[in-house]
């Protein structure tokens, strides 16, 4: 392939994927600087490996990549720290300003709320939890493509994913879940 | 509880998730009927899930990330950066000249026409092209009428009418977002053929726009349904956009 041939496979395959690499990056690393890095690691080796991509679907192709440099780059970047409250938090919760146009004021502020409970209870999840269901939930991944992703027998993919689910109702109020 | 249960109420997260197949998912249902337990784990799991999709934080690469990526890849020849910029990049460029140009003249039309029609087609022709120059096009991607209306649902002040299109070429692939003007509004993003179809729609006063009109290469069309103003931009030309307004219509026609 050459140098232009890739370049624009690149810009067609991987590129429009950005966000959804970022997405997984940041929840991975538990801030926005390290997944910045991550994912520039990330698309530099899918850019250099474009050529062993045999067909399918290319997305999760992409995210196993992400999540194999954001593991590496973890190990190798940071202590065993656990970060609580990722700072990407508030930022791109989608939409919430508009909400106090509609609901009132009282009901936006639960809302809000509860949008950053549940932010900080996914934050608090192990990793091995954690990124199950934001392949799942944001990635919008199937159980194959996420056992494909993280490496594992689908059985282990459905009991994470049970496992997170649990974890997750237990830590949020009881009325909102 | 018999064994055959005890599978059933096992297989709620996979039906769920909509991984059991056609011939499981029914025989869920009907153990469903009669299961208070599952009924409510069902409930809960919902919730959750819903929680999950709107609420959870989705940081977007910034520009300077999709830069300095574009900019440390290899290159043929590094001296001649310039002469090698694949086609897309020209274009994208291009593009963004012409952004540049049609917000300079959109300033001009302002004050010729404060609020007028010309200022709102400038404004979702230039929403248009940021969306499609940075490859956001959506914010929640789906095919899936019933999962796109709900994801609106009060994130902005008009409700649209989500439609189906797929059959009649015009598949759905998601929506998102945008603020053209003043205020956040709901954006339909459709596919025809290759080209994306970004349908902005709002609340009008007074006599609803209609008609087309073509600025730089690109189409708007402007139609009305249920008292709600659609405006349809895309680079497919204006016979392919009017094509995709009567399917539309046909569409809502159809529905109860």
């Amino acid at each position: 392939m050459s140098e232009t041939d890739r370049r624009t496979r690149f810009e067609q395959l991987a590129v429009p994927l950005l966000d959804d690499a970022m997405h997984l990056a940041a929840w991975l690393a538990g801030n926005r600087s390290d997944a910045e890095d991550i994912v520039q690691e990330a698309m530099l080796r899918t850019y250099k490996y474009l050529d062993r991509f045999s067909g399918g679907a290319f997305r999760p192709w992409l995210l196993a990549i992400v999540r194999n440099t954001a593991m590496t780059w973890l190990k190798r970047n940071r202590s065993s720290k656990v970060v609580l409250v990722p700072d990407f938090e508030s930022e791109e919760a989608p939409a919430m300003a508009d909400d106090a146009q509609v609901e009132s004021p009282e009901a936006a502020l639960l809302q809000r709320d509860l949008a950053g409970e549940l932010n900080r209870a996914v934050a608090a999840l192990p990793d091995e939890f954690r990124e199950v269901i934001v392949l799942r939930e944001l990635q919008d991944l199937s159980y194959k493509e996420i056992a494909a992703v993280i490496d594992a027998p689908i059985g282990t993919v459905m009991s994470r994913l049970s496992r997170a689910r649990r974890l997750l109702m237990d830590a949020l109020p009881e009325h909102s879940t | 509880m018999t064994p055959a249960t005890l599978i059933a109420c096992e297989s709620l997260e996979a039906y769920v998730d909509g991984e059991l197949s056609a011939a499981e998912s029914a025989a869920f249902d009907k153990h469903m009927v009669g299961c208070a337990t599952c009924q409510q784990q069902i409930e809960r799991q919902l919730r959750l899930r819903a929680l999950l999709r709107t609420d959870l934080a989705r940081p977007t690469a910034s520009d300077a990330l999709r830069h300095r990526i574009l900019s440390s890849l290899p290159q043929d020849q590094p001296e001649s950066n310039v002469v090698n910029l694949p086609r897309r990049q020209w274009l994208a460029m291009a593009a963004a000249a012409s952004v540049a140009a049609i917000l300079a003249s959109g300033a001009t039309l302002y004050v010729l026409h404060p609020g007028s029609e010309d200022e709102w087609q400038e404004a979702i022709l230039a929403s248009h092209l940021r969306a499609t120059l940075s490859g956001h096009v959506i914010d929640v991607a789906s095919s899936d009428r019933h999962t796109v209306k709900p994801w609106f649902g009060g994130k902005t002040k008009v409700a649209p009418i989500v439609l189906d299109l797929a059959d009649a070429g015009f598949p759905l692939i998601g929506g998102r977002l945008d603020i053209p003007q003043k205020d956040a509004l709901p954006v339909l993003v459709y596919k025809a053929g290759r080209h994306v179809v970004s349908v902005f729609v709002r609340a009008t006063e007074g006599a609803p726009p209609s008609g087309s009109t073509t600025i730089n290469g690109f189409s708007i069309l402007s139609w009305s349904e249920d008292g709600l103003a659609y405006s349809a931009v895309s680079d497919a030309d204006s016979a392919e956009l009017q094509a995709f307004q009567r399917a539309f219509a046909a569409a809502r026609r159809a529905l109860p």
